[in-house]
């Protein structure tokens, strides 16, 4: 017998907000929408006014008199102190997504409510705390799960703890019927226990409660019309006398079916316990984001580098309910102009570290800072899984895949992310060349070379041999020093440079270097190794024209340049 | 047929050679506590090679040879599958003779950060990730009297900062190398921190070729000095002009 699972957040609007801004707890918060204005409207920095209509309030506020659907200035009326702030959509959308990640971690087959739910008569009285929400609840398959979990209250103990880590008091059921299931957890929501309803008794479990209970799954059946839908026909159950969903269900079905239509029978399998609505899985995000809109125009980095370590904070809490952990993120920043700006923040090896993210992130705001002050953040993170290994007995054993990440994160934090890696030589003839790759150490457990380094290497081609023959080795200097180099009957005889210059006791060469003579950055030149009288051995070269222009070019002075010494 | 005729020889075989471990790789050189550079007479000065869990610094001036020293033990870390990580102040890492020299870049994490102290504190976050043989602090060119190391010629300026380095290496029981550069004077930048000293000064270098044709750099002759060896027993002076390359 199929079972399912449903979570249900309470005052879901109310609940995004805190999960963004936990101070705001306890306080008598109100959440309104812009006057007149839809929810596209919203996403945009918004400032209530007085006629703004109220889309959520909070448990104190509730207390205070204020109820969803009041302006502002009539909940101003009941209660002063009221902190009254606009819906945060990307603090919305980020706890839907995190109820999501909860219910993805505990059963692969999850669907998400789909239907805007905006409440009509009968929602309030049956689910207050669910009015004018939309997306706070998701049902999930938990059939079969009874290898991970023993029982529907493990199941049930699971998805609260999960979904508390995550910053979200949710309310669970499970049942044998999605819709029972789905009505079962806004009774919990309210009642703050997990409900179980025994395997077989949906329709027992139902009879005696209200026939308001049913207003959720009336208006998540998704039919035109539907929040005028159910108020008709709620009117009409009670106009006939039927007040408890066991009314309706003792009721013919046929005769249900011919006066309320299909709406009507399908609430009648509902309460018989028949709904055999199957689910429709939805498939798991590929990128987890956080955000938060703000009231008031932020132009400071540090501010902002508070808020993103709150974000990032949520966001490693969402990736570690998967077992996975951070690969990349991409920050989006709302500005004060209207306009908007990205900056993709590399990580080098998929971490968990919020402290290692955060101060990558500070680098790359600190080099490219967004040109506005800001109005809204989004944090995007990239999953991905850390690397495994596999230890050997005989081989040498090399840092924990988990802490070679943080480090290299770190690490690119303190140095840039192009600063920290492999050392390859690219392929080229060019003798100053090189490149850094990622840092992929290969397993201590292969023999061989790990294919990837193989294609790599390959890709990239083996490095080059050092030019002709010396086999010291060589410390580059980076970027090559201009030198004035005096000759004497063709000898190379003094060489002065920047930092350093002497006679030259010994020199080798011309070593002639014509490469990519065919690109716009041409290389022709002659190289020199000189032995100096201050003991340095350089490596020198005088850059020559290409060979097209080498006539026409002939009178100009030479070029010299020191791109190294021996040491 | 033949088979079951051999079986009970090489069962009876099998005992020993599990019993002396004849199928377990030797260590190819060094004691377990050393990593060996390669070249025979470098590990023999140095009693078998670089220690582990110790700061070793190599004092040169000139082309003396300390990073040719520095990439030779690189390519003997590397080459016994060991990870080592290069930082780079100066950003003078050349991969291609690294390469020349036997480095296998695989196995080599190069860090190049902006000064001093950017570095000491990279080379403090390596230690302190373990599982590195070998982490060489490169900080040559930015020794007490450079005036572009800012921050870090003041951390410099106490040997608090050593101290707490080696103490990481020992944790971590990494051989850390330090390469001063000659801008550090003969004292080095470690000081008392530092569990072994090498000083590398310059005999010659060995230039060859044909009769008129151009000479070519061969090599470099060396002496190095072993000036502290925290540890060793072998007592007496050890030194002697070795061909690095």
């Amino acid at each position: 017998m199929p079972r399912f699972a449903c979570i249900v957040v309470p005052r879901f609007l109310v609940a995004a907000l805190l999960r963004a801004e936990p101070e705001l707890r306890g306080c008598p918060l109100v959440l309104c929408r812009p006057d007149g204005a839809g929810r596209a409207g919203a996403q945009r920095r918004t400032i209530p006014g007085p006629r703004s209509i109220l889309a959520g309030i909070s448990r104190e506020a509730e207390r205070l008199g204020v109820r969803v659907g009041m302006t502002v200035a009539q909940a101003l009326v009941r209660h002063a102190d009221l902190v009254v702030r606009p819906v945060d959509e990307h603090a919305a959308r980020a706890a839907r997504e995190a109820v999501l990640d909860v219910a993805c971690s505990i059963s692969p087959r999850v669907e998400p409510e789909r239907t805007e739910v905006e409440g009509g008569k009968g929602f309030e009285e049956a689910a207050p705390d669910e009015a004018h929400a939309s997306g706070s609840a998701v049902c999930l398959d938990v059939e079969g799960l009874g290898g991970l979990f023993v029982g529907g209250g493990a199941v049930a103990a699971a998805i609260s703890a999960r979904a508390e880590r995550l910053g979200l008091d949710v309310g669970v059921a499970v049942a044998d019927g999605k819709a029972t299931a789905r009505v079962a957890a806004g009774l919990a929501a309210r009642r703050r226990e997990a409900i179980l309803v025994p395997p077989g008794g949906d329709a027992d479990w139902l009879a005696p409660l209200p026939l308001a209970e049913l207003a959720p799954v009336a208006a998540a059946s998704g039919g035109r019309g539907t929040g005028a839908s159910w108020s008709a026909s709620y009117e009409s159950f009670q106009r006939l006398g039927i007040r408890r969903i066991g009314d309706l269900a003792r009721l013919p079905l046929r005769e249900v079916g011919s006066r309320f239509g299909a709406d009507g029978a399908r609430l009648w399998r509902i309460a018989a316990g028949e709904d055999g609505t199957p689910l429709v899985p939805s498939s798991p995000a590929l990128e987890f984001t956080e955000g938060v809109s703000l009231e008031y125009s932020l132009d400071s980095l540090e501010g902002l580098l508070f808020l993103l370590r709150g974000l990032l904070d949520r966001l490693i809490h969402r990736l570690a309910i998967h077992g996975l952990s951070c690969g990349g993120l991409r920050l989006i920043l709302d500005l004060a102009d209207r306009g908007r700006a990205e900056r993709v923040v590399g990580v080098l090896a998929p971490t968990a570290d919020v402290k290692a993210l955060a101060r990558l992130t500070r680098s790359v705001l600190e080099s490219d800072p967004p040109r506005e002050a800001i109005v809204g953040v989004r944090v995007v993170a990239t999953p991905d899984r850390a690397r495994p290994t596999q230890l050997d007995l005989f081989r040498p054993s090399g840092p924990s895949p988990e802490r070679l990440a943080t480090t290299l994160v770190r690490l690119a934090g303190l140095c840039g992310a192009e600063k920290v890696g492999r050392p390859i030589a690219p392929e080229g003839y060019r003798p100053e060349a090189f490149g850094v790759a990622r840092f992929d150490p290969p397993s201590s457990s292969s023999t061989a070379r790990a294919p990837e380094c193989e294609e790599s290497e390959d890709a990239r081609g083996e490095p080059q041999e050092p030019l002709h023959s010396a086999r010291a080795a060589l410390r580059a200097l980076r970027p090559p020093r201009r030198a004035q180099v005096f000759r004497e009957g063709g000898v190379i005889a003094y060489v002065r440079a920047p930092g350093f210059g002497g006679r030259a006791v010994i020199s080798g060469g011309p070593w002639r270097v014509e490469t990519e003579w065919w690109s716009d950055r041409p290389c022709c030149r002659d190289y020199y190794d000189v032995q100096l009288s201050d003991g340095g051995i350089y490596r020198l070269y005088c850059e020559l024209a290409p060979p097209k222009s080498r006539e026409r070019t002939r009178t100009e002075p030479e070029r010299w340049f020191v791109d190294g010494y021996y040491d | 047929m033949t088979a079951p005729s051999r079986l009970p020889l090489d069962l009876s075989q099998l005992p020993g050679t599990i019993r002396w471990g004849h199928s377990l790789p030797a260590p190819a050189q060094g004691g377990a506590g050393l990593l060996a550079t390669g070249h025979p007479e470098i590990d023999d000065l140095l009693g078998g090679g670089f220690p582990r869990g110790r700061l070793c610094e190599v004092v040169s001036h000139g082309s003396a040879g300390a990073t040719s020293l520095a990439q030779r033990l690189l390519a003997g870390v590397t080459r016994e599958e060991h990870l080592a990580a290069w930082v780079d102040v100066a950003d003078a890492f050349d991969p291609a003779s690294a390469v020349a020299l036997g480095v296998e870049l695989r196995r080599v994490l190069w860090v190049r950060p902006p000064d001093l102290a950017a570095a000491l504190a990279a080379t403090e976050m390596l230690l302190g990730t373990g599982g590195f043989a070998l982490v060489l602090l490169d900080a040559a060119r930015t020794g007490r009297q450079d005036p572009g190391a800012g921050k870090g010629r003041r951390m410099l300026s106490g040997t608090h900062t050593w101290l707490r380095l080696a103490r990481a290496a020992t944790r971590s029981q990494t051989a850390l190398v330090v390469l001063p550069g000659a801008t550090a004077g003969a004292a080095g930048l470690a000081g008392a921190a530092a569990g072994m000293r090498l000083d590398l000064s310059p005999v010659r270098a060995v230039w060859e070729g044909a009769p008129g044709a151009p000479p070519l750099l061969e090599g470099l002759v060396t002496r190095i000095e072993v000036a502290r060896h925290r540890g060793d027993r072998g007592g007496g002076e050890r030194r002697a002009s070795i061909r690095l390359v």
